[in-house]
């Protein structure tokens, strides 16, 4: 089966003024119809920088971008300003964290979802007012017709968050990109929300593309993860693959430091020495060597590829460690 | 369920914040009520947890503690005296033997002064340590206990790292060797690989120091983690409080409950949207909250009674104190967790 979205060696750089920030180094990685890729990574990962690119949200004149990204079999970093514009919130579209600063406040939900509509179906304004409340009713809001005349404020973040997610949904994209879409929500609309995506991608078969830094929220939503570190991929597998046998250290060195509620209470956490390195003068060799207690030699010298953990294995990882060394303790 | 040896005990604490309307002729019209009637104490080198999604008033419970809000109800203690409406000067030795950690390592630091002299500040203020060498050599230790280079000593908090300026704030707080330390979400602005060394951090210095530590996360397994006993808070009255694995091995509130079932744990085999009762709606306004039990209108094992009769803490078949009138049973809790069942 042909990917949806095939991104192939993604180069994202900023020059500024403290030098070349390499934000995205190089990363390449497939989504099929229907399934969903969990990216998984710390702050200045380039985790949302990397999709951003893909929708064209990058460009600018300090900025260079180099690699493919296929949607559909064309190239969308080469795609006009223009065509990008027909593409983004019709075939891809986009949930942010934040749903209070991505609502305008001085707009109904109504005038936002209807132009949202009307940016990419001629309709008239009273078939995109009805699709509109069919799609608050679809995000489990009620009395759809009389929330389109409300304004972002009288929602609570749960329901905005809801409403970004209506409006994504709006055109039937064919990938979401949903950036944290959680994360400034609490536990209890956290859940509510994570089951709404995963109810509406199954009927509606989208594809999508989940960026977060907890490790539960992607066990919970995805089929397939990535974890980043300084702009590169590290560690590539299948879900259920990469929770049963971690393989790169910074995956089970982020798995070690977090408290779990599922295991018993453990008596300390093993923290993950140092801190994210800086992307304007990053580490050579391996970016993790560092902060890595496995590290040996060549980790500093060299660049390891992101190979399969085993001959034709799904499970891809760019560690120079022996396979059979990973995995036991340090 | 009270502690042994309290170093703070709080009864019915209450913290209304008036609504008003109107510029010249204010009135009164209605009150947030953040803090709705807590009690609880917390012992001598006890780490107490409170939990709870955003509003719930668990921050507001901690600068209460601090007397950094004055309550508006109620009656807060400090070692056995009453502290809840001393004036300014009176509080000036709770000043000392009471800190706080905060939530953003960026805002809670002067961005025009030094580690150095930032750390220096509650010896200056307290008149302590008078000496500028004293000063330099008391900063110098607190940074090498909280794991900083004291070489570091003349340089700007810009230049330090979310996790390093969080170690800031740590020195800083514990510098006049406080007895009681309030964190407020210390760990959430920081990255995950980095939120272990900072618990880590507290934990040790708690148990080296004796410190009374009241944590206060929505983060539950942060709070399990770190936390001796828990209260959990909805709209501003504790649902729950329990020692921590009682809490979180069997919950008693359904909202306790609730809670666990929605926190995604790191093991796709245990994905909350195959265990879960989904909890719906959202937490109601602290400034209307739903008569009789608060959380009746979201809860699942809810009945008439629980419309009208407010429940009370009481103690449970397992010895948490919930407040609620129809508890969940073991097997109801059981089904809640995110556990593989053995």
């Amino acid at each position: 089966m042909s990917a949806l979205l095939s991104v192939r060696d993604l180069v994202v750089n900023f020059e500024t003024e403290d030098g070349v920030v390499h934000a995205v180094e190089g990363i390449s990685y497939d989504v099929e119809a229907g399934k969903t890729l969990g990216i998984v990574g710390e702050s200045g990962s380039g985790k949302t920088v990397g999709t951003l690119t893909i929708m064209g949200l990058t460009r600018a004149n300090n900025t260079k971008i180099s690699g493919q990204a296929l949607f559909d079999g064309s190239d969308l970093l080469s795609a006009s300003e223009q065509q990008m514009r027909a593409i983004r919130g019709d075939q891809i579209s986009m949930i942010f964290q934040d749903p209070l600063s991505s609502l305008h406040p001085f707009f109904t939900i109504g005038a936002q979802l209807i132009e949202a509509i009307q940016a990419h179906r001629s309709v008239s304004k009273a078939a995109a007012r009805d699709r509109a409340a069919e799609l608050l009713t679809m995000v489990g809001l009620s009395d759809a017709s009389d929330r389109l005349s409300q304004y972002p404020h009288e929602f609570s973040g749960g329901m905005r968050q809801r409403v970004m997610i209506a409006m994504a949904l709006s055109n039937d994209p064919r990938l979401l990109i949903a950036d944290e879409p959680t994360t400034a929500l609490d536990v209890t609309v956290q859940a509510q929300i994570l089951e709404l995506i995963a109810d509406l991608q199954r009927l509606s078969g989208t594809a999508m593309i989940i960026i977060t830094h907890d490790l539960g929220v992607v066990a919970e939503v995805a089929d397939q993860i990535a974890v980043m570190y300084a702009g590169r991929i590290v560690e590539q597998a299948p879900v259920a693959e990469l929770f049963a046998n971690p393989q790169h250290p910074y995956t089970r060195g982020l798995l070690a430091s977090i408290p779990r509620l599922d295991r018993d209470r453990s008596s300390g956490l093993e923290p993950i020495a140092g801190r994210p390195p800086s992307l304007v003068a990053p580490p050579t060799g391996c970016a993790f060597h560092p902060r890595c207690a496995r590290a040996f030699g060549r980790c500093s010298a060299e660049l390891p590829p992101l190979e399969p953990a085993a001959p034709a294995s799904a499970h891809l990882v760019a560690c120079l460690l022996d396979p059979a060394a990973r995995s036991r303790p340090a | 369920m009270s502690a042994a040896d309290p170093l703070i005990e709080v009864r019915d604490l209450q913290m209304h914040f008036p609504l008003q309307r109107g510029i010249i002729f204010q009135r009164q019209y209605g009150a947030v009520r953040a803090v709705d009637g807590v009690s609880f104490s917390v012992g001598r080198g006890e780490t107490f947890g409170l939990v709870g999604e955003s509003g719930c008033g668990k921050s507001t419970t901690g600068r209460l503690l601090l007397r950094l809000l004055e309550p508006t109800g109620g009656q807060l203690f400090f070692e056995g005296e009453e502290i809840t409406h001393l004036g300014r000067r009176q509080l000036a030795p709770l000043r000392r033997d009471a800190q706080m950690v905060f939530q953003d390592p960026y805002s809670s630091l002067n961005p025009r002064k030094t580690v150095g002299s930032i750390i220096a500040e509650p010896f200056v203020i307290h008149r302590l340590a008078r000496s500028a060498d004293e000063r330099r050599n008391e900063v110098r230790d607190l940074m090498d206990r909280v794991g900083l280079n004291p070489e570091h000593y003349n340089r700007y908090p810009h230049q330090f790292s979310g996790g390093q300026r969080q170690r800031i704030g740590v020195a800083r707080a514990i510098a006049l060797k406080p007895k009681l330390l309030v964190a407020d979400e210390p760990v959430s602005a920081l990255d995950v690989s980095i939120q272990a060394q900072i618990i880590n951090l507290l934990a040790d210095l708690q148990r080296d120091l004796g410190l009374t530590l009241v944590f206060i996360a929505h983060d539950l397994s942060v709070v399990r983690h770190m936390c001796d006993r828990i209260a959990v808070m909805y709209l501003g009255k504790i649902v729950e409080l329990a020692a921590s694995e009682q809490c979180f091995a069997a919950p008693r509130h359904p909202y306790t409950g609730a809670l666990l079932a929605s926190v995604p744990v790191p093991d796709p085999s245990l994905r909350a949207i195959d265990r879960r009762p989904a909890l719906t709606g959202d937490v109601p306004s602290p400034s209307a909250p739903p008569p009789g039990c608060r959380f009746h209108p979201r809860c699942g094992k809810a009945q008439a009674l629980c419309a009208s009769d407010e429940p009370q803490l009481k103690a449970q078949d397992n010895g948490s104190l919930a407040a609620c009138h129809f508890p969940l049973n073991a097997a109801e809790a059981a089904a809640m967790l995110p556990r593989r069942s053995s």
